[in-house]
C-alpha cells in the first residue's frame, strides 16, 4: 500500500514512517502542504495520513482540495487538536477517521486497516476468498485451514489487490504500492513477489493480463 | 450558583403611581386653597352687604319710630309691601331690649338673647348689630348661613368638575409618557434578555437616555473584556493541548519503535516500563487539560445548538472502542442547548468511561436523554453504599482500584455541571432496578432556540 504521511514533526514522522515500512507499507513523508500537493500530482496514493496544523496552512485545506478534485483517497487525520468541532469539521471535509496524538502505533495500524477496509468496500477485516481465510487487521492468513506466513512486502502487495477487487492493476501501480520515493526497484521485483504470492496462495489467485497488468481473480 | 434575587418594584409603576398621587394631591390642595380664598372673599362681600343693610335700615327705622304715635310702643312688624320670602331679617330695639320694629317673617329663634355689637354668628345665621342715638336704639340684622354654604359648595363643585374630567386624562397621559420615557430602557433590557450566555457582542446603547448611557458603556466594556478573556482561555487550553501532546506522541512512537527493535529481554522490559509511564503521563496530561476546560469559564457556547447529533457523534465514537455495549435513547424532536460542545464531550465521555469501566465486561450501558434534557447513564454493577456514592464526586477517589483510571472522571463532570449551575446525581441501585449505578444530570435546554424567538 502506498501511503503519504504529512507530518511537520520530523521525529514523529520518522517514527511512524519507520514503523509502517517495517510492516511492508511504502511511505512517502512530507512536512508541508506544498510538498503534499506535489506528491499527489505525480503519484496515486492508497492512504493519506494527515496532520492538521502544518507550517503553510491547515491539513483540512488539502483535504478539501482533494475531495473537490474528485480524489477519494482514504484519509486518516493525525492531530494534537482534539476539539469535537474540529473532529467533526475534519470528518465533514471528507476524512475517514481521526486519531488524536499521542497514539499507540498499534492503534494507528488498527485504524489504517479499518479505513482502508472501508474504502475497499469490505465490512470486516476478516473475509473468505476461495479456500483462503484472510484477516487483514491481525495479518493472519489460512489456506485450507493451514496457516500461511507472508512477508510484509507480500502483505503490501496482497493488500493492494484486496483493495481493488476485480480491477486490472498496472505494473507501475503495483510497484508504487511496494516502494516509496527513492527506493531502488529492480526490473523483475514485482514478478518475484507475484510468483511468491501465487506459490503461497494458489496459482489461480492472481491473473495476468498481457500488456495491461495483473488482476485479483474472482474465486 | 444562582442566588435568590429580591424583585424590586417596577420603575414604571412606581413613577406612574407617584406622579399620579402627586398630581391628584396638588390639584386637590389647589382646589381647597382656591375655595378657601373664594369663601373669604364672598364672606367679606356678604358681611359688607349685611352691614350696609343694617346701617341703612336703622336711621329709617328710628325716623319711623319717632313719627309714630308715642303712646303705643309695643313692637310692630312692618307690613310687607307685597308677599315675598325674606332673605334678611332684622329687628330694632331700644336700649332696654324692647323690640320696636322687626321684619315680618322673623323667626323667634333667629336672634339669641345677647347679640354682641358688630358681626357674630350662630349655628344657622350671620348676625350684625349696630346702635345709634347714643346707644338708645340698636338694630340686629340676620342673614341665613345656608346661602353662603351653598355658594361654597357650588364654588367647590365648579373647581372640582374639571378635575374629575381631566384627572383620568392626566393619569393616562402620565402613563403614556412614563412608558415612552422608559421604552429605550425596556429595549435595552430585551436585548440583554435575548442574549444566550455565551453571546458577548456589545449591546446597542445609542437610544439609551443620557443618565443610563455610561452604564451601558461600562457593561459593553465588561462584555468585551470577558469575551477577550474567554477567547484567550480557550486558545490557551487548545495550544497547551497541542504543545503537550506533540512531544508525548514523539516519545511514545519512538519508544514503541525501540521496543520492536531491541532483542534483549532486559531492554524490552525497560522499553515496556517506559512506554507504560509515557501512556500514564499522556492520560494525566489529558485529564489536567480536561480539568482546565471543566473549571474554565467557556462552558457555554455563543449560540445554542442541537444536542442530539452531538450526543450521537460522541456515543458512536465511544461505541467503536466498546462495540455493542452502548444503547442510546434520544427524543424525537431536536433539543437545543447552549452547553459548549467541548464541555458536553467531556461530560458525556467521562460518564460513559465511568459506566463502561466499572461494569462487567460486555454488559450493556444505557444512555438516555429525555425531552426535558435530563441525561441518564446507567450501568450494571453491584449496589454501592451511600458512603461510596457520596465520595465519588471527589477528585482522585475511585470506587475500585483494579480498574485503570485517574479518579478524575466524576469530579470533572461535577465541575462542569457546577459551572453551568446544575448538579450530578448518583444513584445505586439505578432507577427501577435492584442493582446497578445511575449517573444523571440536567442539561441546559433553550426551548425557543429553534423557533427564532429570542424572548
Amino acid at each position: 500500500m502506498r501511503i503519504l504521511l504529512v507530518e511537520d514533526s520530523p521525529e514523529l514522522g520518522a517514527a511512524i514512517q519507520e514503523d509502517l515500512e517495517a510492516r511492508g507499507q511504502a511511505v512517502d513523508r512530507v512536512e508541508d502542504l506544498r510538498s503534499a500537493r506535489l506528491c499527489f500530482e505525480t503519484t496515486p496514493y492508497d492512504l493519506l495520513l494527515l496532520d492538521l496544523m502544518l507550517p503553510d496552512g491547515s491539513g483540512l485545506d488539502l483535504l478539501h482540495e482533494l475531495r473537490a478534485s474528485g480524489q477519494s483517497v482514504a484519509t486518516l487525520i493525525l492531530t494534537a487538536r482534539s476539539r469535537i468541532d474540529e473532529r467533526i469539521a475534519g470528518l465533514n471535509a471528507g476524512a475517514d477517521d481521526y486519531l488524536v496524538k499521542p497514539f499507540d502505533l498499534e492503534e494507528l495500524h488498527a485504524r489504517i486497516a479499518a479505513v482502508t477496509r472501508r474504502s475497499s468496500g469490505h465490512a470486516s477485516s476478516c473475509f473468505e476468498w476461495g479456500d483462503l481465510l484472510i484477516d487483514q487487521a491481525s495479518r493472519n492468513l489460512k489456506r485450507g485451514g493451514e496457516s500461511v506466513h507472508l512477508t510484509s512486502r507480500e502483505w503490501a502487495l496482497l493488500d493492494t489487490f484486496l483493495r481493488h477487487p476485480g480491477q486490472v492493476l498496472s505494473r507501475s501501480r503495483l510497484e508504487e504500492s511496494l516502494y516509496a520515493f527513492g527506493a531502488e526497484v529492480e526490473s523483475n521485483t514485482l514478478e518475484v513477489y507475484i510468483s511468491r504470492l501465487r506459490k503461497k496462495l494458489g496459482p489461480e489467485v492472481i491473473e495476468t493480463r498481457r500488456g495491461l497488468g495483473y488482476r485479483m481473480a474472482d474465486l | 450558583m444562582s442566588r435568590e434575587i429580591h424583585r424590586s418594584p417596577s420603575l414604571q409603576k412606581l413613577l406612574e403611581r407617584r406622579l399620579a398621587a402627586s398630581l391628584v394631591g396638588f390639584w386637590l390642595l389647589a382646589v381647597g386653597l382656591a375655595a378657601f380664598l373664594a369663601y373669604q372673599q364672598f364672606n367679606q362681600a356678604f358681611d359688607s352687604a349685611l352691614q350696609e343693610t343694617g346701617q341703612r335700615i336703622l336711621p329709617l327705622a328710628i325716623l319711623e319710630i319717632f313719627n309714630r304715635d308715642t303712646g303705643n310702643l309695643s313692637s310692630q312688624s312692618l307690613p310687607a309691601l307685597n308677599i315675598h320670602d325674606e332673605y334678611l331679617t332684622y329687628r330694632v330695639m331700644d336700649h332696654q331690649g324692647t323690640v320696636l320694629l322687626q321684619s315680618h317673617a322673623i323667626q323667634p329663634d333667629t336672634f339669641p338673647q345677647e347679640v354682641p355689637p358688630g358681626f357674630s354668628s350662630t349655628a344657622s345665621h350671620r348676625l350684625y348689630m349696630t346702635s345709634a342715638v347714643s346707644g338708645r336704639y340698636s338694630i340686629q340684622v340676620a342673614e341665613p348661613l345656608n346661602e353662603r354654604r351653598q355658594l361654597l359648595f357650588k364654588t367647590l363643585a365648579t373647581l372640582l368638575l374639571p378635575l374629575v374630567l381631566l384627572l383620568p386624562a392626566s393619569l393616562l397621559g402620565i402613563g403614556f409618557w412614563v412608558r415612552r420615557g422608559l421604552a429605550p430602557l425596556k429595549a435595552y433590557r430585551n436585548q440583554l434578555q435575548a442574549r444566550t450566555p455565551g453571546h458577548l457582542e456589545p449591546l446597542d446603547i445609542q437610544l439609551l437616555p443620557g443618565e443610563i448611557q455610561p452604564m451601558g458603556e461600562t457593561i459593553n466594556h465588561l462584555l468585551e473584556r470577558l469575551s477577550r478573556a474567554l477567547t484567550a482561555e480557550r486558545n490557551f487550553t487548545a495550544n497547551a493541548a497541542h504543545e503537550l501532546r506533540t512531544p508525548l506522541a514523539v516519545a511514545l512512537a519512538q519508544v514503541q519503535r525501540l521496543h520492536q527493535q531491541v532483542k534483549t529481554p532486559d531492554l524490552q522490559t525497560r522499553c515496556e516500563q517506559l512506554e507504560s509511564s509515557l501512556k500514564q503521563l499522556s492520560r494525566l496530561a489529558e485529564k489536567l487539560l480536561e480539568l482546565a476546560t471543566a473549571e474554565g469559564a467557556g462552558l457555554l457556547a455563543e449560540k445554542p445548538s442541537d444536542l442530539l447529533p452531538r450526543i450521537e457523534f460522541l456515543v458512536q465514537e465511544k461505541a467503536r472502542q466498546y462495540p455493542g455495549r452502548l444503547h442510546l435513547h434520544l427524543p424525537e424532536q431536536p433539543l437545543y442547548s447552549s452547553l459548549d460542545t467541548e464541555a458536553l464531550a467531556l461530560l458525556l465521555n467521562n460518564l460513559l468511561d465511568n459506566a463502561l469501566k466499572y461494569s462487567p465486561s460486555g454488559s450493556p450501558v444505557e444512555v438516555a436523554l429525555n425531552p426535558e434534557g435530563r441525561l441518564q447513564v446507567i450501568n450494571a454493577c453491584e449496589t454501592l453504599s451511600l458512603e461510596n456514592l457520596q465520595n465519588l464526586h471527589q477528585p482522585f477517589i475511585r470506587y475500585c482500584s483494579d480498574v485503570a483510571g485517574s479518579g478524575l472522571g466524576l469530579a470533572l463532570v461535577t465541575a462542569i455541571l457546577e459551572g453551568v449551575g446544575e448538579k450530578l446525581e448518583l444513584k445505586s441501585p439505578a432507577t427501577g432496578r435492584n442493582s446497578g449505578f445511575e449517573a444523571s444530570c440536567q442539561l441546559r435546554i433553550n426551548h425557543y432556540a429553534n423557533t427564532g424567538n429570542t424572548e
